[in-house]
């Protein structure tokens, strides 16, 4: 008969666009057939879900996975690899390798490199810069092209876009939705000599890369932006003060955060973690802490992303300023998010808007982001009961630490489900690498006729 | 002094701004070999024998026209003044053309003020002679931020970690900007105070933070730099009546409460008593430094004079310049 499946999830909690539902849930082809009762089906594989919680695939829209160039840090298997152990289905990789991702033969270099080694599905971000400003409307509809971002600061060469007149150029020249890094590099490098007096600390990087230098050049994009009629993706907001001025201008602004922005807070991390808490823009107090939970509270926050950005302990265990910024992430996105929904923080449903419905209506991601039929069949499995302790060893990265290493959290993934294929039950993975590119309805291949 | 003039590698001296800390520093240094020098009753050397040096001033000054030309004459240099009123600019002749006539008459050294910001930069592309920039317009006024950094040095041993407030005009403020772009280098913290209508747009790009209260600015700084209000400058109205300036923005006895109890009292000069700065705190002998600015000024400039003039030792008098700061 017709009605086999190739997987059917039975007895989870599915969180679908109408809310929680009991369902059972058939997979065909990598994609999403059948939502409801299917007592007696049969299915070539059946994943027992009862107590589990069965979400969209969760989408990491912002990871460093450093490869081309510096794969001693981190490479696409190592990277995804994580992703999946983590729960991830997909994730967006940024463009400050090495070459930078700026041309045609840079992107499917990356494109090349993922095939057959990313175990989720993948984007690569091109980098918008002053050398690329007249291709970009070209790179940006490439396939597996998640859209141009863009560095106001904390990038060096190339990548850098300091000035206004670049950056409007290249909003001028492009046309999805751009992701930018705000931070004013006019400013901090103003601010940089503090960072160099005697007996100075990471404690100090949130004061040289201030709040006033993100809000700055948030302030300078939107505006550039508007006077050209474009949407902007602000990566990484870390204060409260732009929280209060993107929520006068979401028509055309997007936002993120991140989970360490969210977890963490000045003074603390940097007497605990010293420069592993170091990250642009930085860690900041508890006010901008509160200040982001307003933002996911209210609305404003649309994605959760990682900047997954590891560097080696080696690296990290430099005296601050000479010390790489970033840490891991990509990981332990789902379950330090999860910890805070039993925490009370948001609701599971705002969790699966932030990693999933959000990134795939900001993006124009083409069949994922909700668990509804047609859709490709990427789900997050989590135990939202279960007491789990974070630790260095599970970290899949080549970096080999967390941030987090040593906390318990309550909620963890269980199973990563991406387009059919179990790639990840109870901590072990349970397939081979089967990434594919991530479509977006801006860059659908064109069927040859 | 372990600094010698000859081993700062600057062409011209045009702003602040693009200076490294180490050059800085070396500037300070041979500043303070001068000190002692002009204290004495024979003050002149001969380092600049034989060497020209012309004040070329577009906009009124009393004191640092005076300061630069005591500096070269103390060097032994051959020091000539030109004033605005006494050239052919009123006769309809441009900057470059002034600049270009001067250059045939083979001078060492152009001292050069201008109302224009930028001005001194373009001049300095054209001649063949090095030039230090005077003031421009609202852009710099380097020897004013070095002779404020040696008299903070001095009173306060280092310039690292240092809480700064400068105060009141920073809009039309030339010394604010240099000062700014010093403080910075030498990372001290620089805060700026003022009304929003004498605050430069995106001031704050420039690294420091921004207040509109001066109680709340001037809570535990270690130093006050107060700026003149330049009505001069100003085109329209910018605030709205002198006595309810010097109610909000003027520094007295009340407002400098809130500083640290040492805190030194700066003022460029020339002061506008009961406008930006109460006579009381102007002539507190404990805490203002207002006239070992001027002194320190000399000796600033007499270092300049000899840094650049020792770089140009073995070059022939036709070279073309290039410009830049460093």
């Amino acid at each position: 008969m017709s009605e086999s499946y190739d997987l059917i999830l039975r007895g989870g909690i599915v969180v679908t666009p109408n809310g929680r539902e009991e369902i059972d849930v058939g997979v065909r082809a990598g994609r999403i057939v059948a939502l409801g009762s299917l007592a007696g089906v049969a299915a070539k594989e059946t994943l027992f879900a009862s107590g589990l919680h069965v979400l969209p695939g969760v989408i990491d829209t912002q990871v460093h996975f450093r490869e081309p160039g510096l794969e001693y840090k981190e490479d696409l298997e190592s990277g995804t690899r994580g992703a999946v152990l983590g729960g991830v289905t997909g994730v967006f990789e940024m463009p400050n390798t090495k070459p930078s991702t700026l041309t045609t033969e840079d992107f499917e270099e990356k494109m090349r490199r993922a095939k057959g080694r990313a175990w989720c599905d993948y984007a690569f971000y091109i980098g918008g810069a002053a050398e690329n400003v007249m291709e970009l409307a070209r790179l940006e509809r490439l396939p597996g092209c998640s859209g141009v971002k863009v560095f106001m600061g904390a990038s060096t060469g190339t990548l850098l876009v300091p000035d206004d007149a670049t950056l409007d150029a290249i909003l001028k020249n492009s046309y999805r939705r751009m992701a930018v890094h705000c931070e004013d590099e006019d400013r901090m490098n103003a601010r940089k000599p503090m960072t160099r007096l005697p007996g100075v600390t990471a404690h100090v990087h949130p004061e040289w890369r201030d709040a006033q230098s993100a809000l700055l050049a948030t302030q300078r994009l939107v505006k550039l932006a508007r006077n050209r009629g474009r949407r902007v993706h602000v990566l990484h907001v870390t204060t409260a003060d732009e929280m209060v001025f993107l929520r006068d201008h979401k028509d055309i602004a997007s936002v993120e955060t991140t989970p360490q922005h969210l977890t963490l807070a000045a003074p603390e991390c940097y007497d605990r973690l010293g420069t592993l808490a170091q990250m642009n823009p930085p860690i900041r107090d508890a006010h901008h802490r509160d200040g982001l939970w307003h933002g996911v509270r209210e609305g404003i926050v649309d994605v959760i992303g990682s900047d997954h950005a590891p560097h080696t302990l080696e690296e990290k265990a430099k005296p601050y300023p000479d010390s790489p910024s970033g840490m891991t992430g990509v990981q332990t996105l789902v379950p330090i998010m999860l910890d805070h929904v039993n925490a009370g923080r948001l609701t599971l449903e705002r969790f699966v808007d932030l990693t999933s419905a959000g990134a795939a209506r900001l993006f124009n991601i083409a069949g994922k982001g909700r668990i509804a039929l047609g859709y490709d069949a990427d789900f997050t499995l989590v135990d939202l009961k279960t007491r789990r302790r974070i630790e260095n060893k599970w970290i899949a990265s080549k970096a080999g630490w967390t941030p987090y290493d040593g906390m318990t959290v309550i909620g963890w993934p269980t199973a990563t489900i991406i387009r059919g294929h179990i790639v990840m039950r109870d901590d072990q993975l349970v397939a081979t690498p089967q990434g594919a590119p991530i479509r977006f309805q801006e860059t659908m291949p064109k069927e040859e006729a | 002094m372990s600094t010698s003039a000859s081993s700062i590698k600057l062409r011209h001296l045009l702003g602040i701004e693009g200076l490294s800390p180490e050059t800085i520093s070396a500037l300070l240094d041979v500043s303070e070999t001068y000190i002692e020098q002009n204290r004495q009753i024979d003050k002149k050397q001969s380092l600049l024998r034989g060497r020209t040096i012309i004040n070329l001033f577009f906009e009124n000054s009393t004191r640092t026209r005076t300061s630069f030309e005591l500096a070269g004459k103390r060097l032994g240099g051959d020091v000539i003044n030109m004033q605005t009123s006494a050239s052919s600019v009123k006769k309809g002749e441009t900057l470059l053309d002034t600049a270009m006539t001067l250059n045939a008459m083979h001078p060492d050294l152009l001292v050069v003020r201008h109302p224009d910001s930028g001005a001194v930069q373009l001049l300095s592309q054209k001649v063949n002679c090095a030039v230090i920039n005077g003031g421009d317009g609202s852009h710099e006024h380097p020897t004013q931020a070095l002779l404020d950094a040696l008299t903070i040095r001095r009173r306060r041993g280092k310039l690292q970690g240092l809480l700064v407030a400068i105060c009141g005009d920073i809009l039309h403020s030339r010394v604010a900007r240099s000062n700014i772009h010093l403080l910075n280098t030498m990372g001290a913290r620089v805060r700026v105070i003022g009304p929003p209508t004498l605050m430069p747009a995106e001031i704050d790009r420039l690294g420091v933070e921004v207040f509109t209260d001066m109680r709340k600015g001037l809570t535990g700084v270690d130093i006050v730099m107060m700026l003149r209000l330049q009505t001069e400058r100003m085109h329209g109205s910018y605030v709205p009546s002198i006595p309810e300036y010097f109610r909000f923005f003027g520094l007295d006895n009340e407002k400098l409460s809130f500083a640290k109890p040492d805190a030194l009292i700066m003022h460029p000069g020339p002061m506008n008593r009961g406008v930006e700065i109460d006579s009381e705190v102007a002539d507190d002998i404990g805490r203002s430094v207002i006239h070992e600015q001027v002194e320190m000024g000399v000796a600033v400039r007499m270092a300049c004079l000899e840094v650049l003039m020792s770089q140009r030792r073995n070059e022939p008098s036709g070279s073309v310049a290039e410009g830049g700061g460093e």
